[in-house]
């Protein structure tokens, strides 16, 4: 009974909540290609989280005896230039290429949210300072930049997540900061200010929770290019390292096999563009649902 | 006063497919204006006076749509007249409309003078000489000082009363026998406010067109128009002429809007409890009925008729049945 | 016994501005002269109206009396207390606060209502825990006659009307001494107006409030206030008893305005003053009186050249205009 009661409670404090997300699933249903971009990001993590557990092979072991094996029933999508099951490689990879995004985004989204809402809030010289900053950084193409900072740090994939999201933050920075801009002259604010709320909480009670929605649609668009970035540092030898099954370095690796043996390098690569288009889908749907939902919710 | 009816809204019934549902916008609305009237149209938020106006030049569109009713204009149902007919023929013609923002109504890139000749380049035939020329007369009709200065400025070079006033000159150019204005004032100043409306008034002398003020001001209806119908929540309550609706309210709702507008002499105002119904799920039978402190079993239950109270006040209302 | 009696009137007066002046820098070296010189007072318990058209500069000075807007130039005084140049600490902010004009822009959007009412109870320490700020935040709800199942509610849930009934319950639950209700109706619809003025009525007695209600509806304002002034192009140009100013005004100003409000009552009807011309810029403001170029009882070169001082008429009523000496 009391189980019961604290349930219904949680309902009753929750309700506005709850109806959100119900019309919030009721749009998505609505947009085919989000459901379509939002399935792929899901297989992507179930399979990454998973992996150990559904992969028929282990990626590492070598089988020189089966190696450029064409897909089989034992391999059903080849064996590479070492014998390594391509299938259980890929499945793997898709936990490496997580743990790329995730690590990015925990580096970048702090980071990048916090120096923005600094930087639009107090304005003055503190926003120079930082917009100067990640002028500096924008500067530069992206893949170039990561290039470069991964070489100075030494090839590695640890040091490439780095590198991806110290080119990433100025994005996310600048979102933040046109958000604050536009946010602080709204009414609710100075309401704030009326009732002597100190700046800090303002600034992280009230104006944070508002960047939060662009940003999540960036970021979401944004990891397609992580992967692709990450994928294009280690096809140049710069980010994951043998024997890592990361997809980029399967195609690097695969490359001389195109021909013949074509499934080698084709498969990862195709991983790749499922990953990139799953995330550009899901994405694209997320930003439709949230702009009417910002529209009336704010 | 001339008792010839002009337009005639028979039974309009509109409805809007939302997200949330299907909502009754306008359920089943009667209204008939006369030649050469000033007719006051008031309503709260929601009542759906802006949507009647749309309807009335069939500029209804989605998710809004006209599913009964007829609009018979000079007797003839402009609902079903094909779109090229209103659009030559009424339109802009015969009805025309100005609204709330008038900056954003007028073309931004256009001087407020060639604005002007446009519209009449497109009703009659003659010089844009002439054209040009008349455009500056009909600004001058609507007492804009320095007529020609204005004719060469653009929209937002002018400020709201001015912009208002270039619309009512381009919506004259056509002489229009019906002229509905859409909230004209609610964004001008007090001051600027009674210039445009004195404007209005004088149109129905000078020139004999009806004007049709959708407005949710009754300070101004009382000050302005000839008669008043009272929409609440997609219905017509009450209509009748001025002086009776302000002295001799009968819907329960028009009491209710007497007593909650300042004036003079009155000590205090008295609001209405509650809120204005959500349309996706309006209250059964009288949609006023939670709000009434008339209210009684079968208001819960049927909607009302309506009834004539005297000459030309009629009461849509269970009290009077 | 003229000492004690003017001590007396000291601790009474809550807000005293002296040559207010607000300048907001426009497009290189102009400004926006949105407050040109301002004094006024304002007494414990008074209800001060202060009403103007566009360009007045009413909302402006509201914000100033909070210091939410520094003023250019000039004195705001506290309970005498000098407070124009001072850090507002928090205990003075809660003293003075303010009700917006628009319920739809004015709360926060993502957040509840029993946050938004409570937000300035735990920046004030007025309570210690999550426990005590619902508790508070219900009571208060019940004052402002809502019901406890708002608490969780996000503002889109809730009408015009109660929207602003939260505003006002964010405002006052920190039990103000002076609170600055700028225009807190004209967003509603006007069945809904009453019952926000009458709460506004209502809670100034129960919480011994002081008012200072900007509006630019002068029938609103003669119902609801017991002082008046009126603004023009950022200047005040006449204030006094609001019976006073409505049966006898004295600025032509004044006259023009409250001749073309719209009236319900026909009796109430004058002949209308239209005033010709438009509202001038206040970027560029008339030199000498600013109502000079659209008044109809010009005095003559002086109402160019001079801007009147606001002479005493007699019973507090208070004129700034040449031919009043």
């Amino acid at each position: 009974m009391e189980k019961q009661d604290r349930i219904e409670s949680w309902e009753r404090k929750h309700s506005s909540e709850i109806s959100d997300v119900k019309e919030i699933l009721h749009t998505v249903k609505k947009s085919p290609l989000a459901m379509v971009g939002l399935f792929i990001v899901l297989i992507l993590i179930f399979v990454a989280i998973f992996a150990p557990y559904i992969a028929p092979h282990d990626p590492i072991t070598m089988n020189l005896d089966n190696r450029l094996a064409p897909p089989s029933m034992s391999h059903l999508l080849g064996t590479d230039e070492l014998g390594r099951d391509i299938l259980s490689r890929i499945i793997h990879g898709a936990g490496v290429a997580l743990k790329i995004m995730i690590i990015v985004l925990a580096i970048d989204l702090p980071l990048g949210i916090l120096l923005g809402l600094v930087a639009g809030y107090f304005g003055g010289w503190v926003d120079e300072v930082i917009m100067r900053i990640s002028d500096i950084f924008m500067a530069f193409p992206r893949l170039i930049l990561a290039m470069a900072i991964g070489t100075a740090l030494g090839p590695s994939l640890v040091n490439t997540m780095i590198a991806i999201a110290v080119t990433m933050w100025p994005t996310y920075a600048r979102l933040a900061r046109a958000e604050t801009l536009s946010i602080k002259e709204r009414t609710f604010i100075e309401a704030e200010k009326a009732l002597g709320t100190s700046k800090t909480r303002i600034l992280l009670s009230s104006i944070l929770p508002l960047c939060s929605s662009t940003i999540i649609v960036r970021a979401t668009l944004d990891m397609g290019n992580v992967i692709r970035i990450a994928a294009g540092m280690s096809f140049l030898g710069l980010g994951a390292q043998p024997p890592t099954p990361e997809w980029g370095l399967m195609v690097s690796t695969g490359r001389s096999f195109l021909i013949s043996q074509w499934w080698v390098p084709t498969f990862p690569g195709f991983a790749i563009l499922l990953a990139v288009f799953g995330f550009n889908l899901l994405g694209d749907g997320i930003r439709d649902i949230s702009d009417p939902y910002l529209r009336r919710g704010g | 006063m001339v008792d010839e009816v002009l337009l005639e809204i028979k039974n309009l019934v509109i409805n809007f497919y939302t997200y949330r549902g299907i909502v009754r916008a306008i359920n089943g609305v009667n209204l008939k204006i006369k030649k050469g009237e000033f007719f006051g149209l008031v309503g709260e938020t929601g009542c759906g006076k802006s949507v009647t106006a749309s309807a009335i030049l069939n500029l209804v569109r989605n998710p809004g749509k006209i599913e009964e009713g007829e609009i018979l204009f000079r007797g003839r149902d402009i609902l079903s007249m094909n779109e090229n007919e209103i659009r030559d023929r009424i339109r802009g013609k015969e009805i025309t409309m100005i609204m709330q923002h008038p900056v954003a109504a007028l073309n931004p890139v256009v001087k407020n003078g060639d604005q002007i000749a446009e519209a009449l380049l497109t009703n009659k035939k003659m010089s844009k000489v002439r054209a040009k020329k008349r455009a500056i007369e009909l600004l001058k009709d609507v007492n804009i000082p320095e007529p020609e200065k204005v004719a060469s400025q653009y929209p937002h070079q002018i400020s709201g009363g001015m912009a208002q006033r270039v619309m009512i000159a381009m919506m004259l150019s056509a002489e229009p026998s019906l002229l509905i204005a859409d909230e004209p004032t609610t964004a001008l100043d007090v001051s600027i406010q009674a210039q445009v409306l004195r404007l209005l008034k004088g149109l129905i002398e000078k020139r004999k067109a009806s004007v049709l003020l959708i407005t949710h001001d009754l300070s101004v209806v009382a000050e302005t128009c000839d008669r008043v119908g009272v929409m609440y929540a997609g219905d017509v309550v009450e209509v009748g002429e001025v002086n009776q609706i302000i002295n001799d309210p009968k819907h329960p709702y028009t009491r209710g809007l007497i007593r909650a507008v300042p004036a003079g002499y009155k000590k205090e105002l008295v609001g209405i409890q509650g809120n204005v119904p959500d349309l996706v799920d309006p209250p059964l039978g009288c949609r006023f009925h939670p709000r009434c402190d008339h209210a009684r079993k079968v208001c819960k239950e049927k909607k009302p008729k309506t009834v004539e109270m005297e000459r030309d006040h009629t009461v849509t209302c269970f009290l009077y049945e | 016994m003229n000492k004690e009696k003017r001590k007396e009137e000291k601790v009474d007066e809550l807000i005293r501005l002296k040559d207010i002046k607000k300048y907001f820098p426009w497009k290189g070296r102009k400004y926006v002269k949105a407050i040109d010189g301002v004094s006024l007072s304002i007494n414990k318990r008074d209800i001060l109206g202060l009403a103007g058209e566009s360009g007045s500069g009413k909302t402006t000075l509201g914000r100033v009396m909070l210091r939410l807007i520094d003023p250019t130039s000039g004195v705001i005084q506290y309970k005498g207390t000098d407070i124009t140049n001072i850090k507002m600490e928090k205990d003075l902010r809660r003293k003075m606060q303010i009700v917006f004009q628009d319920p739809y822009s004015s709360l926060h959007p993502r957040k509840k209502i029993k946050d938004i009412i409570g937000s300035g109870l735990k920046t004030h320490h007025l309570v210690e825990n999550e426990g005590e700020l619902v508790e508070k935040v219900e009571e208060f709800l019940d004052l402002i006659g809502m019901g406890k199942e708002h608490l969780y509610r996000y503002p889109h849930e809730l009408s015009g009307g109660q929207r602003q009934r939260v505003a006002i319950a964010r405002a006052l639950i920190l039990n103000p001494e002076f609170v600055v209700l700028d225009e807190p109706t004209s967003s509603l619809d006007v069945s809904v107006q009453a019952g926000i003025l009458n709460l506004l009525k209502r809670l100034r007695e129960e919480l011994d409030l002081t008012y200072l209600f900007i509006t630019h509806d002068l029938s609103l304002a003669r119902l609801y206030t017991e002082k008046i002034g009126v603004m023009y192009l950022g200047e005040l140009m006449e204030h006094g008893k609001t019976e006073a100013i409505f049966k006898n005004p004295m600025h032509p100003y004044t006259k023009a305005l409250l001749s073309v409000v719209p009236k319900l009552d026909p009796r109430e009807r004058t002949k209308e003053i239209i005033l010709k011309g438009e509202i001038p810029s206040p970027i560029d403001p008339p030199s000498g009186c600013r109502f000079h170029t659209r008044c109809i009882e010009k005095v003559g070169r002086i109402c160019e050249k001079d801007p009147p001082r606001l002479r005493d008429a007699g019973n507090g009523h208070f004129v700034a205009c040449h031919q009043y000496k």
